[in-house]
């Protein structure tokens, strides 16, 4: 069962919700605020667990709001901590979407897609059987799929607020295990399920 | 799209990632980049895939279509030999960039 939040509750840091956990950074680092979710963290390690999908082969996707310039958030999946993990992430000075991958704190950049961001864009970044990363933006393949072993029994995922201070970052994030050896062409099946989930709106935040 | 044999270039910092040499140039694919444990590259090079034509210094696959899977791999060998590489489907990177070929190429 996909773990969704659609922030629609009061004011709150979103370690205040029983469903995120804050793994490093500062409290507060994202913040539940008017209905969305706000980066309010400059540091450049931070990242919340949302809960477990008991699987390394899943995926991540959220409505991106809007972005800073110089932000360096991230949407995660095989989400160990903010050191280490792969993540997508709208980059505003470069207009562009990107695909990291993070070892012990180093960057590596899988792949880079250039486009106008437009505030409700969902960005859905998955890690496939085989090993097989992909961004997709609207249900569009963008980037990938990139073959990636890294952390790849990493079952976790969830966001990683950083960098820079931004009010009204993503709204409705939504996380979930992929079918086991299911293939990255079957999976947009599965993220088009989503978006109409989306688009109905729910709250278990 | 251009398939590219690519240096990978950067310190791995948030400013200056580990990355293809296309990254520069415009959009971008990786087929692989493994890391060593430090998250260092544990590759020389990297096969990468853009709508970037003829980017200036980097090795690309020649453009002899129609292109094949068999053909695709026979050029990427012969960058990798002159490169001083031995193709090595052990290697993450190679092994990714034929995944990559056979999946595009077909």
């Amino acid at each position: 069962m996909a773990f969704t939040d659609d922030f629609n509750r009061a004011d709150e840091d979103l370690e205040a919700s029983a469903n995120w956990t804050l793994v490093d950074g500062a409290a507060g680092a994202a913040r539940v605020t008017s209905n969305a979710l706000d980066c309010t963290s400059a540091q450049s390690t931070g990242s919340y667990h949302c809960p477990d999908q008991a699987s390394p082969n899943h995926y991540s996707q959220a409505k991106i709001k809007t972005v800073a310039l110089l932000a360096g958030s991230f949407i995660g999946v095989r989400l160990t901590d903010g050191a280490n993990f792969i993540g997508a992430r709208y980059y505003l000075d470069l207009g562009r979407w990107e695909v990291y991958k993070r070892v012990i704190g180093s960057f590596t950049l899988l792949g880079s897609y250039v486009a106008t961001l437009t505030s409700g864009d969902v960005v859905y970044i998955e890690a496939a059987s085989s090993d097989n990363i992909a961004l997709k933006v609207n249900g569009a393949l963008r980037i990938g799929p990139v073959s990636e072993v890294f952390n790849n029994t990493e079952t976790r995922q969830g966001i990683l607020p950083r960098i820079a201070l931004q009010a009204n970052w993503i709204d409705d994030f939504e996380a979930g295990a992929l079918v086991t050896g299911v293939s990255i062409p079957i999976l947009q099946q599965n993220m088009r399920g989503g978006f109409n989930q989306m688009r109905g709106g729910f709250n278990n935040g | 799209m251009v398939y590219y044999v690519c240096a990978i270039i950067g310190d791995g910092s948030e400013n200056d990632p580990y990355r293809p040499d296309i990254a520069d140039h415009g959009d971008f694919s990786v087929a692989s980049l493994p890391s060593n444990a430090d998250g260092s590259p544990a590759a020389s090079w990297v096969f990468a895939v853009s709508p970037v034509a003829n980017a200036v210094g980097i090795r690309m696959l020649p453009s002899l279509p129609p292109e094949t899977a068999s053909t695709a791999k026979v050029a990427l060998d012969a960058i990798l030999v002159s490169m001083g590489m031995i193709p090595d489907i052990a290697k993450p990177e190679y092994a990714g960039a034929i995944a990559m070929i056979s999946r595009d190429f077909g």
